[in-house]
């Protein structure tokens, strides 16, 4: 197995996409965790650094300049809002990817395990829960919870396991039909034990490439939901949220359509890279597992 | 062989596999893979399974471990009913009315004497010890299952055909004996796990190194000891083997053939030996029986099923079997036909449509496996008339 | 043997390119067929067998290429000729049937279909002719009311039925070679019985050559009426069949003479080759059998050259003195 992960390994790194995104990924991993050094909180906001500082009195935007590296836009400064919404997107991502995944893994591997009429009922679930289309269902489901980030992240979560069950009851049918499953049981390895031990483990690294390829997505969803005023509060370090306010600026001033492209550039690029960096580590990683899976 | 206990008695087993189709998942169809087999097993005997593929060799083995629930039938245990532990808690009860409680009631007592032996036993705890109150009796089959499924799991092994498939690929070979230990308790610590997996795994002709590795370091024919010993760690009375060797390589195969019967010796195991292999199966069985389409169509000891063999099938099946030697002249009965689906089996004897000498009664009466000399059972309206 | 050489392999090497390195798995095989007769080749799994098959019809993978040597198919090398001239060969002069006819078949077309794909493409007939052709061929192959089985996909056959059906398409365009790799491997013995009969039956009829490739050394005392032995991509025994029965001249043939449980002797142990088949990345230097090899000294380090030890009898070992010995011995224990 160690033979098997250096290989693995050394396949990663030697694929350029991949390593691209891995790049990436750590750029923004650091970004994260340096985020008060490099955008250090103003005393006044100590307490709540996920705000935004309020800069300047005027409500129209200003570009770029030396304090404000990306503008400032509703009297914010929109450097401090990307470098912090960084943390955000991957407090989102991360959340709602991992128990999502969670879910789905119980959903999906009870139903392959039992198979019968619970898989027949829990699938059937699933399916009403697919047939809604996760857009809409995040907004009506935000909506009716009441505005705010939290909120949003359940919306999600609620919406968002269903491609993991599946996933995973289609690989534990096909592991179950493995031998070493019947030589299990043939010890007497209870069911629980058996899906952990014996299922779970030969099944879970599609899920896992699956649950990265996913955590992008879910950012642009949460974007969308900021940026229809159902996600993070004014002046949240999100990115959604800063093109939410972005939102009045965004057909420009009169005669110079491109005039205030910094609201939306600076903030819009993050969340593109961010999306870019997961979908190119997943596309590898899924490659490198199985190259059947590629669709 | 008489004076030898039977470990494993088998009663009319039966098992259908549904047949699924449509959106509603409706049954359409059985499979009828295993439809009234008897056999006993004898306590350190190797009893060899052979029949073509399809004919229910891996079926009749997993029900007996209890792998597969029975669809009728019963299995015995050193004389203990096990199909209560091994058929889901739900039927059980309807189960003990049909074996026991129904045919004891209409028993005269002093009748007990004439059941056979696995029956008698169960007659006198019902007449005796519950008063033949049925609720009390069914009660007893019951309590303890989880510590009799243990139990059974204990006792019962199993050698799996495929070297690759058998061993979960991401488990080291030492978790992977080690976990029936734990699961059964039968360790207290760490040192005592590796002591016995080490032990265990010398025994199989391996060594102590080899229990931090994964299974894909190994070739095959070590993939199978690895296997044997997960089934031998556990110290159980019979191993079934599934083609434990058929997917091994002809010069390995003859090693594991080896290693198992010096197992047998060291450890005093029974074996129940399934293959389609007839050279192999004649060459490590005590006694052989013979399967065809969900039946046994003929069981005697080794020398008797390959001097003369009674079963027209048996008969073709060995004269089938290429000999590695040119010279070597045969008369080869070549069989018409395929082997008809297990869904549908054919009327009266199984065998008929291909049978080169199937007379009228052949489909009409299904012949019973009977007595033909010592020891020698076959299920034929006319055993021994091919040769 | 005034026989015609119909084929002639000479030095064939095809090795892998994989990430992990590169597998020799077919290095340095030489052996000829004649007209009519079967060539069995025999050895275990990974030993190079079906690759020697595919490198004859330039079937490899694009991992897959031929190194060194000459197949020389009535005369002209195989390797020399185009993509389109070797399209020409394939299927029409020589054919192939595999150990497992269902991956071999396409599902979604009937046999029909895929029969008189073959007779269409090589014989340039009409449809109906070639339909005619078709059914004429499976009764052949003894598949019963062949009008009806020909509209047939292949999940509707059993097992037997689909290699039979294989058969037919092989057979369809009058091949000079059959390449059978472990026709029968997949098969029930009495289905197996029926399949080898049926074979020797069409090769009287239509006078081709086989070459039966099987680990089976009942199926090959059976069929063929030479034998290659192979081992680690290496032949270690070339021989008659009877000679190589009678009287096998290398360690390894002797061993898996003895290891195998036969039906007509009783054994009282079985007498089992120690060690295991290496891995193709790692074939010994030398004499690849050595590190099981009872007779193994130092100079097995060396390669043994593929010699004549009797009439039409090749082998490639150092020890064939050690080796006739200890048979003699072992025939005397028997006797004694
Ligand atoms: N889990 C199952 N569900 C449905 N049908 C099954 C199942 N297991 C086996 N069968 C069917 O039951 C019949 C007997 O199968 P079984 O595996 O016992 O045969 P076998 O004698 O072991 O054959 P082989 O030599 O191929 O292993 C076959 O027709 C098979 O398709
Ligand atoms: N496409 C391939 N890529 C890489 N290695 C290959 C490929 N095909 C075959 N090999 C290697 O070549 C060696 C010979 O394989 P081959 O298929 O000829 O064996 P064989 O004798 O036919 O065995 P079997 O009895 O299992 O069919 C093996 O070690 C195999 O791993
Ligand atoms: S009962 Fe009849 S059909 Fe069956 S095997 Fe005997 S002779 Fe043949
Ligand atoms: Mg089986
Ligand atoms: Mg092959």
């Amino acid at each position: 197995m160690d033979r098997e992960y250096k290989r693995m390994l050394k396949k990663f790194f030697r694929n350029p996409s991949g390593l691209f995104g891995f790049a990436l990924l750590v750029f923004f991993v650091l970004v994260a965790l340096f985020a008060p050094f490099i955008a250090p909180p103003q005393p006044s906001n100590k307490h709540e650094p996920y705000m935004m500082p309020i800069v300047t009195w005027s409500s129209e935007p200003q570009p770029p300049s030396k304090e404000h590296p990306f503008g400032v836009c509703g009297r914010r400064d929109i450097f401090y809002g990307v470098v912090w919404g960084t943390r955000t997107a991957f407090r989102i991502g991360l959340t709602v990817t991992a128990i999502s995944t969670l879910i789905g893994l119980f959903i999906g591997s009870i139903s392959a395990y039992y198979g019968g009429w619970i898989d027949e009922i829990l699938m059937r679930i699933t399916d009403i829960f697919l047939a809604v289309p996760f857009l809409i269902a995040a907004i009506v489901l935000t909506t009716l919870l009441g505005t705010g980030l939290d909120k949003v992240m359940i919306a999600m979560i609620t919406f968002g396991w269903m491609g993991t069950a599946r996933l995973i009851r289609g690989n534990i049918l096909q592991a179950k039909e493995e031998q070493y499953v019947l030589a299990a049981k043939a010890i007497g390895v209870s069911m629980p034990g058996i899906i952990v031990k014996h299922l779970l483990p030969n099944t879970i690294f599609p899920v896992v490439i699956q649950a990265s390829m996913r955590m992008g997505s879910l950012v642009i969803t949460a974007a969308i939901l900021s940026f229809l005023g159902l996600g993070a509060p004014q002046g949240y370090s999100d990115w959604g949220a800063i093109l939410n306010y972005s939102r009045d600026w965004i057909l420009g001033a009169q005669g110079e359509a491109l005039k205030y492209w910094y609201t939306i550039v600076f903030p819009g690029t993050a969340m593109v890279l961010f999306v870019l960096a997961w979908n190119l580590v997943g596309d590898t990683l899924r490659d490198i597992f199985d190259p059947r899976l590629r669709i | 062989m008489t004076t030898k206990q039977p470990i494993l008695q088998v009663r009319n087993l039966v098992k259908h596999f549904p047949i699924r189709a449509g959106v509603l998942k409706r049954i359409v169809a059985w499979v009828k893979a295993v439809d009234g087999v008897d056999f006993d097993i004898y306590e350190g005997e190797t009893l060899g399974l052979v029949g073509e593929s399809g004919c229910g060799k891996t079926t009749v083995g997993m029900t007996i471990l209890g792998l597969y629930a029975p669809t009728d039938g019963s299995v015995y245990f050193e004389g203990e009913d096990i199909t209560p532990y091994i058929i889901p808690r739900w039927r059980v009860r309807k189960y003990i009315l049909k074996t026991y409680v129904k045919p004891f009631m209409k028993l005269k007592k002093d009748k007990i004497d004439e059941l056979p032996n696995h029956m008698k036993r169960y007659a006198e705890i019902f007449f005796n010890d519950v008063k033949s109150n049925a609720k009390e009796f069914i009660r007893m089959f019951m309590d303890n299952r989880k510590d009799k499924q243990k139990s059974i799991r204990r006792n019962l092994q199993i050698v799996f055909q495929d070297p690759f498939s058998s061993l979960n690929p991401r488990m080291r070979v030492g978790n992977i004996i080690g976990e029936a230990l734990d699961v059964h308790k039968l360790v207290k610590n760490r040192e005592e796990r590796n002591r016995k997996v080490v032990e265990i795994l010398k025994k199989v002709g391996m060594f102590d190194e080899h229990a931090n590795r994964y299974p894909h370091e190994f070739s095959g024919g070590q993939r199978q000891r690895i296997g044997i010993a997960r089934a031998l760690v556990l110290n159980p009375k019979l191993v079934v083997a599934d083609e434990a060797v058929s997917a091994l390589d002809v010069s390995i195969r003859s090693q594991i053939l080896n290693l198992m019967e010096d197992l047998q010796k060291d450890f005093g195991l029974t074996y129940l030996f399934i293959s389609h292999d007839l050279s192999v199966i004649k060459h490590i069985s005590d006694r052989v029986a013979v399967m065809y389409l969900g039946k046994i169509v003929e069981i005697a000891p080794k020398k008797n099923l390959f001097d003369r063999p009674l079963h027209p099938y048996t008969v073709a099946l060995m004269s089938a079997i290429p000999i590695p030697d040119p010279d070597y002249k045969k008369k080869r009965i070549i069989l018409k036909g395929d082997v008809p689906s297990p869904i549908n089996p054919p009327s009266g004897c199984r065998f008929h449509p291909r049978c080169p000498i199937a007379r009228e009664i052949c489909s009409k009466e299904e012949p019973p496996l009977q007595e033909h000399g010592a020891n020698h059972l076959v299920a034929c309206h006319f055993p021994g008339e091919m040769s | 043997m005034e026989k015609k050489k119909i084929l002639e392999v000479r030095n064939l090497k095809t090795y892998f390119y994989t990430e992990d390195g590169v597998v020799k798995a077919v290095d340095g095989v030489s052996f000829e067929v004649y007209e009519g007769e079967t060539l069995g080749i025999v050895g275990e799994s990974g030993c190079g067998k079906s690759v020697t098959s595919l490198s004859i019809l330039r079937l490899l993978d694009e991992k897959g290429r031929i190194e060194e040597g000459e197949i020389l198919f009535k005369g002209k090398n195989l390797l020399d000729l185009s993509e389109d001239e070797m399209r020409e060969i394939r299927g029409n002069e020589i054919a192939m049937i595999f150990q497992e006819p269902m991956t071999a078949l396409n599902p979604v077309y009937t046999i029909g279909d895929q029969i008189m794909e073959a007779i269409i493409l090589h014989q340039k007939v009409s449809e109906q002719k070639a339909r005619k052709i078709a059914i004429e061929m499976l009764k052949k192959v003894g598949i019963p009311e062949p009008e009806k089985r020909i509209d047939e996909y292949p999940h509707e056959l059993s097992g037997g039925m689909r290699q039979r059906a294989m058969i037919a398409m092989a057979l369809s365009c009058n091949p000079s070679i059959l390449i059978a790799d472990e026709p029968t491997t997949a098969l029930d013995v009495t289905i197996q019985a029926q399949i080898l009969e049926l074979m020797k039956e069409l090769q009287r009829e239509y006078g081709m050559s086989i070459i039966m490739i099987t680990h089976d050394l009942g199926v090959i005392a059976e069929m063929a009426d030479r034998v290659l032995v192979m081992y680690a991509g290496k032949v270690v025994e070339y021989a008659d069949v009877r000679d190589l029965f009678k009287d096998p001249h290398h360690p390894y043939t002797w061993g898996l003479m003895n290891s195998i449980p036969r039906l007509d002797v009783e054994y009282e142990r079985l007498n089992a080759i120690p060690g295991v088949v290496p891995d193709a990345l790692h074939f010994p230097e030398g004499c690849r059998f050595r590190n099981r090899c009872e007779f193994a000294t130092n100079k097995c380090a060396e390669e043994p050259p593929l010699v004549e030890v009797k009439a039409n009898h090749f082998s490639a070992c150092w020890h064939i003195d050690e080796l006739r010995k200890t048979m003699k011995l072992a025939q005397e224990g028997e006797t004694a």
